[in-house]
């Protein structure tokens, strides 16, 4: 697909201009008295040396090819992005986290396999080079979808107690109770990933495909591997928004009699 | 049989060993009247909500006819004895989907369709309002349907939190008469937690004077009302016992 030629590579020299632009941003910032330079610098600086390091790594593991060398750096991406996740959660409900990090874990494992397998059909499952880019895009999607359903359900079922206790009243099981919270939640996690879909191509060139194209790939090749990507995207958020919720709920019931005290 | 008998009855939060209701006792049969009357925090609205398991009791044995609540489903239990909650809350649906949704909960089927119009003038409420929203309604109102819609499926008992702490004295009246009708015609037994002594009195039956979770004086509602000053009640009544802390 690409070559060394294929593309310009980023010396000291490109490295060192492209860093004029946020050291430009800081002192725009310092001048102005906007008071976001301490933020401005901590994230570049993470930024920098997270990517740096991902990318030794990632050549590290790219010559070894080895399963044992790859598997735990997906199971530690899953770990870190299931914690991103509940800790956006406002006052979560006892349980949270695991219940994200189980549905985050199941739903990387079925969108990467299928990706890898069935759709662009790697000869080694293990192969870094497809394995951790695709499993990095798709956890970042999954952050979105856990939190923001999580935060919603969280948040609906303690401003509805009232409603929800009404439904238990009249005999109604929980899930019925909390349908309309549910369904909601779970819209909400996909709000970003539907809308990202809607103006693909129009307002902006999707992060994966500029990428491609800037290595070299043909602008063609690239968009179909995009089309394919958002669609592994939307399927992770929606599948881990419904898990999350289908389970999290629960923790707010004890069995299908009465809601949790201990959880409002 | 009695539809409803506490016996022994105590609760307290799970974290914090501090009663909230002790040694509460007492019996409901078919068309019975009984309301508790007691300061604000003195456990009146826990025992409503312990004897549809919205709470769990921590001592004692609560049963409706023959059964403990624990051996019943939780679906039948709620369907014997209906909650009608404080807030008139109607879940953002209209009167008709509120009826509807009553009857699909508790499984009334096609054969047994509720007559919703019928239902609504029972409680007092003019059939046209049927396809109205709940914000085209008063609270008067709201508080008829959300009885009209536990009366959808034939309970033994209401058990109704506070039915007239948002209405006037005139409506508060006529609430306790359209319950004492509704016991009289459909012997429903009738449990009304309340602060308004106004309320007891057209309901009649008997009463139960509550205080720091527990029962302090109970009897005919009309003797109870009537006691004489040193009484807890009558200083109750006279303003004098303030929220349990």
């Amino acid at each position: 697909m690409q070559d060394a030629a294929s593309y310009i590579q980023l010396d000291w020299a490109s490295m060192t201009a492209g860093a004029a632009l946020i050291v430009l941003t800081i002192g725009i910032s310092f001048w102005r008295g906007l008071g976001e330079e301490k933020d401005l610098t901590i994230a570049a600086i993470r930024c920098t040396v997270q990517l740096l390091v991902m990318g030794l790594v990632l050549r590290y593991l790219f010559d070894l090819e080895e399963w044992y060398l790859v598997l735990p750096l997906v199971l530690l991406m899953i770990a870190i992005a299931s914690w991103e996740s509940y800790q956006r959660v406002k006052k979560p409900v006892r349980g949270t986290l695991w219940v994200i990090g189980v549905c985050v874990f199941i739903a990387t494992g079925l969108s990467v396999s299928y990706l890898t397998q069935v759709v662009i059909r790697v000869e080694t499952w293990y192969d870094p080079q497809y394995l951790i880019p695709l499993a990095g895009m798709i956890l970042g999607q999954a952050v979105n979808g856990a939190a923001i359903s999580a935060e919603r359900l969280t948040g609906a079922i303690r401003d509805n107690v009232g409603d929800i206790e009404a439904y238990l009243a009249m005999g109604a099981p929980p899930r019925r109770a909390c349908r309309k919270h549910l369904r909601d939640a779970v819209h909400a996690g996909l709000i970003p990933t539907v809308s990202a879909m809607m103006v693909a191509g129009i307002v902006k060139l999707p992060g994966m495909m500029t990428g491609q194209i800037l290595a070299g790939a043909d602008p063609f090749d690239a968009t179909l591997y995009q089309i394919v990507i958002y669609f592994a995207l939307t399927f992770m958020a929606g599948i881990t928004a419904m898990m999350v919720v289908e389970i999290l709920y629960r923790r707010f019931f004890v069995g299908d009699i009465r809601l949790r005290r201990e959880a409002l | 049989m009695s539809c409803l008998s506490l016996q022994g009855v105590g609760f307290h939060f799970p974290d914090d060993d501090r009663p909230i209701l002790k040694d509460i006792g007492f019996e409901l049969c078919e068309g019975d009247r009984l309301t508790l009357l007691g300061p604000s925090g003195s456990g009146k609205s826990t025992i409503l909500r312990l004897i549809v398991r919205l709470d769990e009791a921590t001592e004692g044995t609560i049963r409706t006819g023959d059964q403990s609540i624990d051996d019943l489903p939780v679906g039948e239990l709620r369907q014997r004895l209906a909650l009608v909650p404080q807030e008139p809350t109607l879940l953002g649906l209209s009167v008709r989907e509120n009826l509807e949704l009553a009857a699909e909960l508790h499984d009334i089927g096609d054969g047994d369709t509720p007559d919703l119009e019928g239902l609504l003038q029972q409680v007092d409420l003019a059939p046209d309002i049927i396809d109205r929203g709940p914000r085209e309604l008063s609270v008067g109102q709201k508080q008829r349907v959300t009885l009209a819609r536990a009366l959808v499926a034939r309970p033994t008992a209401l058990l109704l939190d506070e039915p007239t702490s948002a209405l006037d004295p005139g409506s508060q009246a006529s609430v306790a008469e359209l319950l004492d009708r509704v016991a009289d015609e459909t012997g429903t037994a009738v449990l009304a937690v309340t602060h308004s002594p106004e309320f007891a009195r057209t309901l009649g039956g008997r009463g139960i004077f509550l205080r720091q979770g527990r029962i302090e004086d109970c009897g005919d509602m009309d003797e109870l009302l009537d006691r004489d000053g040193g009484s807890p009640i009558r200083r109750f009544l006279n303003g004098e016992l303030r929220e349990s802390s």
